[in-house]
């Protein structure tokens, strides 16, 4: 760790400042009183940027503190006349400790806004005490008459202040560099992982709250003490904000941000009171620009021009690499124990009427790859967040290496062994690499550490790190922030995160999810090593790799276990077959006769006219948070064609639909509409361009009518009513129904009629079947054939077989690429090819490459 | 006593009905942009300085146009300040409308002194009514029955009209709507503008009842905040059920124990939040959580 220059340690810069302007004050006779309180507010803004800045939590009402202090002061030294500066400043700490203990232990347990409002409350409670219980606080006028014997002249009080200032400023930064600060920093970034470490998020919070009410109580008694009284007008409700604001001003991601914050604040005062009694007026503006034009405060525009763009919450750098990085072995070696690492009885849950989890048994073997696979909705990740504690059964036991761990909580559970990686990345983005690591291996090795010495300087841990940083491929990067990563690299670090924890059991929920190509190869090589030395269970929707990789698979679906192997075995089950490809679970496949629209007019006009494509996708590529999920994708609708877009879950097919919408802005590529370019289009002006969509979900407003959705979605040109109830019959007696109480099947229905309230001439239908009873299913796919005398479609679906008897074309993506573009009916004849791509089959065994272009 | 107790009711339902119209403006608000105006009460008192204003220059049928006006000044203000705050962290907009609250009350200080303003009631309501043991002065039934028009007003314009059904949907589902083709922009813009009329209405029709000055606005948002924290963020029914209690318990206690009114409408609030963090009526908002 490189050590500091001297004008970069923050406590001599915040005493150089303050001696500075003092000396400058003493040199033309202003008063002394000015810069004391420029020290005292230093202090105050200290404490609330403990909150802000290290911890996330904003205490709007950080005044309560101060201005409760204060009148601990003022009170306690009207009961105790010979009491001096510093027995009253310590009687400030110890009441304000107190106070912060008692008043967060009720309420941490809300967070964000409802944290802040409640704090507001406190001061205003104390406000209305302070201004109205007159025997005690002295009313309007507060009290007077607080002894000084000890500095009884500004300037004597003056170097008083200054030196408890940084004394107290000094341990703050040593504790934000000290085990607790460090767990603090996560915490901001990402409570829920901290939680999955093995850390006790809630009593971080507390002993962070009692720490800065300390410091802001501090700060309260020093003034009170300046004033030599305590006044009610620091509580009122204008004077709630004004640590925040100033803290922010200043810059709440920097150490200094306060001390900017504070001097700013108090010579706008000093000046602007001079000449007006209104110098809000000058001083609201400057706050909001900076807000929204630097929101990174007074010394963020300092850090770009100084081109160190960055936090100064703590010191840059990361421990020294060593010369030698010792490699990785985790310290559960492969014993020979064959008892199972995880047991589990009986597992359900359920929500509502949907059951997620029926009754789950298996046992999980030390040392294995053991994936877990299923179509969509079949209750994964809900399982793993059931062995994880973020969910608790309705039944079942779990019993992990011998101990039942089904009533534990969350980091309970961590700390016995069982770490989790998420199906969306959960990192500590404002983190270094290094420390991202570092914090689970902190987890660890001991809870706390400690709140004084630097957490950097633990040997054992960091060449812990190092080794983690190694083994993922990362020790090159160690030293670069969480969001500079790459995504791909960012996963490879959660892996090294979840390591860092010495878990017995890995639960990884798709850690491919969102990665190229090359990407894969180095996750899924690192995932098989790791599986030589832990339990690792895997969720994943590359099944290629799943098959190729895996000791043995389990299968779910639809809440049921219904498969549990060798990956050979489970590929030719015919149960998991027919899961995947919908042979034989839903009743009738193939449209009733006299519905095929293929001699319809509209087709037949359609056909007609010469073929400018209606949508055309050319390489479009496109992602969430950094990731690719699209891959350069060719796709093309003509008018009034309906294609199928097909493919196992995870490989893009909902992206497409939202980037066709607009609801995604592809990174790369072109979308165009009738020849129009529109991929920098808002969903608004797509829609209106005759673009309609039926999600996912089908997301009708839960607390409209039937009717009202129908409704809001209505433009002249959009079918009228009459056609809709003639089309879906059962709808016209529903009318008034709440949409949250249709079935499934009615919400399908109604989502497919708003499609066509507005004039549109391409439907996007996003897995229009899914989650449906088998009898619904068949009315639903009357519904969407009707649909296709209308418009032309892009229908996505995983079950092949509901999709190809009514589309003319079809594209199945795998991996975010386009796999396969032809007529649907050569996809529907060709068997083979449809378990390649869309079930689930042993490639390796089957001899033949994966991506072949079929045309 | 029993003619004190129901008088005190009947004024603390006058109070509760003014909390109400404040509170469901600053709910809207909430409900579909997903910010919490801390500027609120500072419209709420430029509501009462335009009335004043416009009394002052045109009369009394010009107060009508207070409202208005002020509508009209949130809408500019959406535009240039608010719409910048969609989306991004909480800590963002609670500074900006912070500020952006004592800046407007500055400038109320600039352009009327920082001196209250005399208003009373228009003339045509002046006198009192008594009603059995009920007495209440003219004005004050001429303010319930304009608070219970409008909101009744408001609720219709929610619940019957093409915009209120956008309202309603875009508070559930912003994304949703705008891939039904509907300009969100604009909306949220309205909406705005909406929510900074209604609190500029209960300014108006308060301004008799409380002392027209500068820091009138706090008086407003503090008790909007608990209104809204007791009903639910995002609740019209919690907003009128809230309300009228923090009114009625307000207007008693400062009958018996007129130190303690203010405190205890704060206590109030601290404990719905802890119990029941949401509100009695509210949702789950994940985002402020």
């Amino acid at each position: 760790m490189r050590s500091t220059r001297p004008w970069e340690h923050p406590i001599l810069v915040i005493g150089a400042m303050l001696i500075g302007i003092s000396a400058v004050a003493y040199a033309m006779g202003m008063p002394m009183n000015r810069i004391t309180q420029i020290a005292i507010y230093t202090l105050y803004g200290g404490g609330v940027n403990f909150l802000i800045g290290y911890l996330g939590l904003v205490p709007f009402g950080a005044s309560f503190f101060f201005g409760c202090a204060s009148y601990a002061v003022a009170i306690g030294a009207g009961y105790y006349s010979s009491g001096n500066e510093i027995q009253l400043v310590m009687l400030a700490l110890v009441f304000s400790a107190l106070l912060a203990l008692v008043v967060g232990a009720v309420i941490l347990r809300r967070r964000g806004l409802y944290f802040s409002l409640l704090t507001l409350a406190c001061s205003q409670i104390a406000f209305e005490i302070a201004f109205k219980w007159t025997d005690v606080t002295g009313g309007e006028n507060g009290l007077q008459n607080v002894p000084r014997p000890l500095f009884s002249s500004a300037l004597a009080f003056h170097v008083f202040t200054v030196v408890v200032v940084l004394a107290i400023l000094w341990g703050l930064w040593r504790l934000a560099h000290a085990p607790f600060g460090r767990v603090m920093q996560a915490l901001r970034d990402n409570e829920q992982r901290v939680t999955s470490l093995g850390y006790n998020t809630y009593l971080v919070k507390l002993i962070a709250l009692v720490v800065a009410g300390a410091v802001i109580g501090v700060a309260g008694g020093l003034m009170s003490l300046l004033l030599q009284g305590a006044y009610a007008n620091n509580l009122s409700w204008q004077h709630a904000g004004d640590a925040v604001l100033m803290t922010a001003l200043g810059g709440v991601h920097h150490f200094l941000g306060p001390l900017w914050g504070a001097i700013t604040f108090i010579v706008l005062e000093d000046r602007l009171s001079a000449f007006t009694e209104n110098w809000w007026l000058f001083f609201a503006p400057i706050i909001i620009l900076f807000a929204l034009l630097s929101p990174e405060g007074m010394q963020g525009i300092v850090q770009r021009l100084l081109r160190r763009d960055r936090w100064t919450l703590t010191r840059a750098g990361i421990p020294v690499r060593p010369q030698q990085i010792v490699p990785y072995q985790s310290s559960s070696t492969a014993n020979a124990d064959s008892s199972p690492i995880l047991s589990i009885k009986g597992l359900s849950k359920r929500f509502g009427s949907i059951v997620t989890q029926h009754n789950i048994s298996l046992d999980v073997q030390r040392n294995q790859l053991h994936s877990f696979i299923g179509p969509n909705g079949a209750g994964k990740t809900t399982f793993f967040n059931l062995l994880t504690g973020l969910l608790e059964a309705d039944e079942g036991q779990i019993v992990f290496d011998g101990q039942d761990i089904g009533k534990l909580p969350a980091y309970r559970r961590a700390r016995l062994g069982v770490a989790r990686s998420f199906q969306i990345l959960s990192v500590f983005p404002n983190l270094t690499a290094f420390e991202n690591v570092r914090i689970a291996v902190q987890g660890a090795s001991g809870q706390w550490g400690g709140f004084w010495r630097d957490a950097h300087d633990n040997a054992a841990d960091n060449a812990r790190v190092w080794s983690l940083l190694d083994a993922v491929g990362l020790a090159d990067r160690a030293g670069e922030l969480c969001i500079s990563l790459a995504h791909g690299e960012k996963r490879l670090l959660e892996i090294a995160v979840s390591l860092g924890t010495d878990a017995k059991l890995l639960l990884l929920d798709e850690p491919l999810a969102g990665l190229a190509e090359t990407d894969r190869q180095v996750v899924s090589a690192l995932i098989q090593r790791l599986a030589k030395s832990h339990a690792v269970l895997l969720i994943e929707h590359d099944i290629d790799r799943v098959l190729a990789l895996s000791d043995r698979i389990t299968v779910l679906h639809q809440g049921r276990l219904i498969a549990d192997g060798k990956p050979n075995d489970v590929a030719r089950d015919p149960q998991v077959i027919s899961a995947y490809l919908g042979k034989g679970t839903e009743s009738g496949h193939g449209l009733p006769a006299g519905v095929i629209p293929f001699n319809s007019a509209f087709r037949a006009e359609a056909a007609s006219v010469p073929k400018v494509p209606l949508l055309q996708l050319e390489t479009v590529s496109a992602g969430y948070g950094g990731g690719t999920v699209l891959q350069g994708i060719d796709l093309m609708v003509n008018a009034g064609e309906v294609v199928a877009l097909l493919g196992r879950n995870g490989v893009g097919k909902t992206t497409a639909l939202r980037t066709m919408m607009g609801a995604l802005h592809a990174s790369s590529g072109r979308i165009l509409f009738d020849g129009v370019d529109v991929s920098a289009l808002s969903p608004d002006r797509i829609n209106r361009l005759g673009v309609s969509i039926v999600p996912e979900g089908r997301r009708l407003f839960p607390n409209l009518t039937l009717l009202e959705n129908l409704r809001l979605a209505t433009r002249p040109g959009g079918a009228a009513l009459d056609e809709i109830f003639e089309l879906f019959p059962k709808l016209s007696r529903l009318t008034h129904s709440r949409a949250e109480n249709l079935s499934g099947g009615e919400r399908q229905m109604v989502a497919i009629a708003r499609a066509l309230m507005a004039p549109s001439r391409l439907i996007l239908l996003d897995e229009p079947f899914e989650g449906l009873a088998p009898a619904v299913v068949q009315e639903v796919r009357e519904a969407v054939a009707k649909l296709t005398t209308r418009a032309s479609l892009v229908i996505v679906e995983h079950h092949a077989e509901a999709v190809l008897a009514m589309a003319d074309r079809a594209y199945v993506l795998v991996n975010g690429k386009v796999a396969f573009c032809g007529s649907a009916a050569s996809l529907a004849g060709d068997h083979a090819l449809q378990e390649r791509l869309l079930g689930i089959v042993n490639v390796e065994a089957a001899g033949r490459p994966v991506l072949e272009r079929v045309s | 006593m029993l003619g004190t107790l129901i008088s005190q009711t009947a004024n603390g339902l006058v109070l509760g009905f003014v909390y109400v119209l404040i509170a469901v403006g600053l709910s809207i608000t909430f409900g579909l942009l997903g910010i919490v105006n801390f500027a609120h009460g500072a419209f709420f008192a430029l509501g009462a300085y335009a009335a004043y204003q416009l009394v002052q220059m045109f009369g009394w049928p010009a107060v009508i146009f207070a409202p208005l006006l002020v509508g009209a000044v949130g809408m500019v203000v959406e535009v240039l300040l608010i719409r910048r705050l969609y989306g991004k962290e909480p800590l963002l907009s609670l500074i900006v409308t912070f500020a952006l609250s004592l800046l407007i009350e500055a400038l109320i200080r600039f352009f009327w002194g920082a001196d209250g303003k005399p208003f009373n009631a228009p003339p045509l309501f002046s006198g009192v009514v008594e009603i059995g043991p009920l007495l209440i002065t003219n004005y004050r039934v001429a303010v319930l029955v304009a608070t219970s028009v409008s909101l009744l007003a408001l609720w219709g314009f929610l619940s019957y009209t093409p915009y209120g059904r956008i309202l309603r949907a875009g508070s559930r589902d912003p994304e949703m709507v705008e891939m039904l083709g509907i300009n969100l922009q604009r909306v949220q813009t309205a909406v705005f503008g909406l929510g900074c009329a209604l609190a500029a209405l209960a300014g108006m029709l308060a301004a008799p009842l409380w002392a027209v000055s500068p820091s009138m606005a706090a008086n407003a948002i503090m008790p909007a905040f608990v209104v809204v924290a007791i009903g639910g963020l995002g609740s019209f029914g919690g907003a009128v059920v809230a309300g009228l209690a923090v009114g009625v318990v307000m207007s008693l206690t400062i009958q018996f124990k007129p130190d303690a009114a203010a405190a205890s409408m704060y206590a109030f609030m601290f404990l719905v939040m802890l119990l029941r963090p949401r509100g009695l009526f509210g949702e789950r908002w994940e985002r402020f959580e």
